[in-house]
């Protein structure tokens, strides 16, 4: 028998390899320990995992009409684990815990004994669930135990542990190790700990093992060596120092988290990184969706939650395209950070400011508004990008034209060669014209029936408040959206949560209709969110959908709807697939950041907002002081806007010298990223004076 | 423009692309300009245990951890100290 300690996994698993070739070549039994032997954790300390649960009953008890405060719930655990390790104490050695019995006298003394059973699978499920999001499998250990496997060596685990061992089986078995394991013990059930030396005690007289032929591995140097070591069991204790140098890493983040707000994302970052088997080589692209983009868009639909429930909203729409991203985050985030919790239901909505404009003038017309909205893109020039806009066919509004003395190609921006502000005032006046109106409303109405049966069938007019989620960045879709809704009197209020609201045209706000910027909002001024602006299409590409952009709403011969979807086989079309190719993996690693994400809040995090200063960070250090090979990596080839017209404008200005590195290449990239700090200076200045925004129509 | 692949977490535990070196650099920057609302900030102290834990942690915690499990040689030092 012999009892040694190792400071590396691997060269115990060496020695471990030895003895069974050797000494041990007949061992009747190999046992392992479970926790920081099989299974590490993502966190420091075990009893963070504590915390979103006692959020759960709390919840759970507020349902059954008790109001406790997470932290009572957490006090009382406490109190009555002790008192039950105490009692424990009375009979045993080990002043051991059950954890049905600890659960359902918390939930008793909580709830009360007639509700405490039913909840107690529920709660049992969801620690189980945050247990299994924090236990990662050791790779070097996992290898180890397959080849023991194979040679046949018959292998247990023995833990001096609460939770009783079909629970320790739910939690192997979601690693993928239990089919190795013939048998899984835990301190829990028979109160026989490893810590006292009689768990090996009752396993040697129960279960005929000669301790001889008997190697146990663990990491306690007490209940896994010297008291398996005075029973003559071989003992392996691993002290494994990259372990330990791991956790008091992410230990430091957490405390100073609680201290400075700057480090509380940064400690929900550390928890959330990929360890073991999980950490493989990935793209940079992979890297920087799963790094960057991913807590960013994590945190900014985890705010969109918050308020959904703060403003009573009853149903979240997420807009096609970047929709498709948010709506997917929702799913993987929200079950772990509001457990129990009544959420708003979800829907993904299929719109474009493209489809939506057809549809926006059937009861309004055209109004100056929107009319000028058309020019704010500088590649549009003329009527045909009025009419190309709002799906108009421009052949029938020729007598109206005539009649003002336009065409189609008068040059209506300021923007173009030939533009006078003559051709804008006749313009103006159409606008003004009833008969050019009614045309307007008559090639509008197709769409416009089509869109509300769309918006019918996915239940919008079911609620009285509902929130359009959406990337940003004016709020025209929801302008539209307003627009076309606007004469139906069941209409809902439709609270905009934009990722970021950059109001460069005055949204039209009142009590139907509001939007509000979440991560940027330019009314409220947050100078480090501004950063977003250095490159906000970038987010766009890093959500968007791998599908083509709705081109319309139409509707069929028999009065049913359809969508109508571009195609993708024009050189747009293809150029667009070509990005979604290479942003794919970017997107990747978003979804798999989104798996980590909701855990590692629930843990370390009371509030959303608490995270800002870290995002707030991460947006200036990545957007504004980024490094050349970071924007070579995610800087999109391709960007459509469906808005954008193919006309080229006259004033339209070349690059200063100093320029936005994101938006130029060459030497002027080079110049820009050598410059940061000046331009980061520019952007404040341009911020501050053109802060609070002005009127723009 | 795609790199050559890499973890998302390296050998020093760090983020990669976000490292405590870039955080200093942000710091830095935060003394001298406006920079927007972080809290707080990171701290000096806080950027210097942080650096010494991921950069120089290896032997540190090697020898803390092997020292721990010293126990002869830990009742021979107090020994000698005479406690």
């Amino acid at each position: 028998m012999s009892l040694k300690t190792f400071y590396r996994i691997s060269s115990l698993i060496k020695h471990g390899n030895k003895l069974l070739s050797g000494q041990l070549a007949d061992a009747e039994l190999i046992s392992f320990d479970m926790f920081d032997t099989l299974l590490v954790r993502r966190t420091h300390d075990p009893d963070l995992v504590k915390v979103p649960v006692a959020r759960f009953i709390s919840h759970l008890a507020k349902q059954q009409g008790v109001a406790i405060d997470w932290k009572q719930v957490q006090e009382k655990r406490d109190d009555l684990e002790a008192a039950l390790r105490e009692h424990t104490g009375q009979m045993f050695e080990d002043k051991e815990a059950h954890y049905p019995t600890l659960i359902s006298q918390t939930l008793a003394a909580i709830v009360g004994e007639a509700s405490s059973e039913k909840l107690l699978t529920e709660v049992t499920a969801f620690e189980m669930q945050m247990e299994n999001t924090m236990l990662v499998p050791r790779k070097e250990m996992v290898d180890w135990i397959e080849q023991l496997s194979k040679q046949g060596k018959r292998m247990w685990v023995i833990s001096d542990m609460y939770l009783p061992s079909d629970h320790l089986e739910t939690l192997l078995s979601h690693a993928g190790l239990l089919p190795y394991f013939e048998k899984v013990i835990s301190s829990a059930d028979s109160f026989l700990a490893k810590a006292s030396g009689k768990a090996y005690d009752d396993i040697i007289s129960n279960h005929q093992i000669n301790p001889q032929k008997w190697l146990h591995v663990g990491d306690n140097p007490i209940s896994d060596g010297f008291r398996a070591h005075e029973m003559g069991i071989h003992s392996l204790v691993l002290q494994d120092t990259e372990e330990h140098r791991r956790k008091a890493i992410a230990a430091r983040y957490y405390y100073y988290g609680l201290n400075r707000g700057f480090w509380k994302g940064r400690a929900v970052q550390q928890l959330m990184a990929p360890i073991e088997a999980e950490n493989i080589p990935r793209s940079a692209m992979y890297r920087e969706g799963y790094n960057f983009f991913g807590p960013l868009l994590c945190s900014f639909v985890q705010k969109v939650a918050e308020k959904s429930r703060q403003q009573g909203i009853t149903k979240v729409f997420f807009l096609s395209r970047e929709g498709w991203m948010f709506k997917q985050l929702w799913e993987k985030i929200t079950p772990t950070i509001f457990p129990g919790e009544k959420l708003p239901e979800i829907e993904y909505l299929y719109v474009s400011r493209l489809a939506l404009a057809s549809a926006t003038c059937a009861h309004q017309g055209l109004t100056p508004e929107n009319a000028r909205i058309v020019f704010l893109p500088p590649g549009n020039k003329n009527f045909e990008d009025v009419a190309r806009i709002f799906g108009l066919n421009q052949s029938k509004f020729e007598p109206h034209l005539n009649r003002h003395k336009l065409t189609t190609t008068t040059t209506l921006s300021p923007l173009h060669t030939g533009f006078d502000p003559e051709h804008l005032w006749r313009f103006r006046e159409m606008l003004k014209d009833d008969l050019f109106q009614q045309e307007i409303k008559s090639q509008s109405r197709e769409s416009n029936e089509a869109l509300l049966k769309y918006l019918e069938d996915v239940g919008f007019f079911d609620h009285k408040d509902v929130a359009l989620v959406d990337i940003g960045w004016l709020g025209t879709i929801q302008r539209f959206f307003n627009d076309a809704i606007a004469h139906r009197a069941d209409r809902p209020v439709c609270h905009g949560l934009l990722f970021g609201a950059t109001r460069g045209i005055t949204f039209p706000s009142n009590r139907y209709s509001h939007i509000e910027g979440i991560m940027y909002d330019r009314e409220k001024f947050n100078f480090a969110s501004s950063a977003i602006l250095y490159a906000r299409d970038l987010f766009e590409e890093a959500c968007r959908a791998p599908y083509p952009t709705l081109n319309g709403y139409r509707l069929n011969a028999d009065g049913s709807y359809k969508l109508e979807f571009r195609q993708m086989s024009d050189h747009i079309g293809q150029s667009e697939q070509e990005q979604d190719k290479y942003y794919a993996d970017l997107q990747r690693g978003v979804l798999d950041a989104a798996d980590r994400y909701g855990p590692a809040v629930a843990l370390i995090s009371n509030h959303c907002e608490e995270l800002t200063p870290w995002t707030n960070y991460l947006l200036v250090s990545k957007l504004a002081f980024p490094k050349r090979r970071e924007i070579k990596t995610i800087r999109y080839m391709h960007h459509l806007d469906d808005f954008q017209g193919s006309s080229t404008p006259r004033l339209l200005r070349r690059p200063k010298l100093l320029h936005n590195p994101w938006e130029v290449r060459g030497w002027r990239f080079w110049l820009g990223t050598l410059f940061a700090g000046r331009l980061f200076k520019k952007h404040l200045r341009t911020t501050v004076n053109t802060w609070p925004p002005q009127e723009r129509l | 423009m795609n790199e050559s692949k890499k973890n998302s977490l390296n050998g020093n535990y760090e983020i990669v692309g976000n490292t405590v070196p870039r955080q200093f650099r942000h710091w830095t920057r935060m003394k001298t300009a406006v920079m927007g609302n972080y809290d707080t900030g990171p701290g000096l102290k806080n950027l210097a245990i942080l650096w010494v834990l991921h950069k120089v942690g290896k032997p540190i915690f090697f020898a803390r951890v092997w020292f721990n499990n010293q126990h002869g040689l830990k009742q021979r030092i107090k020994g000698l100290l005479g406690r």
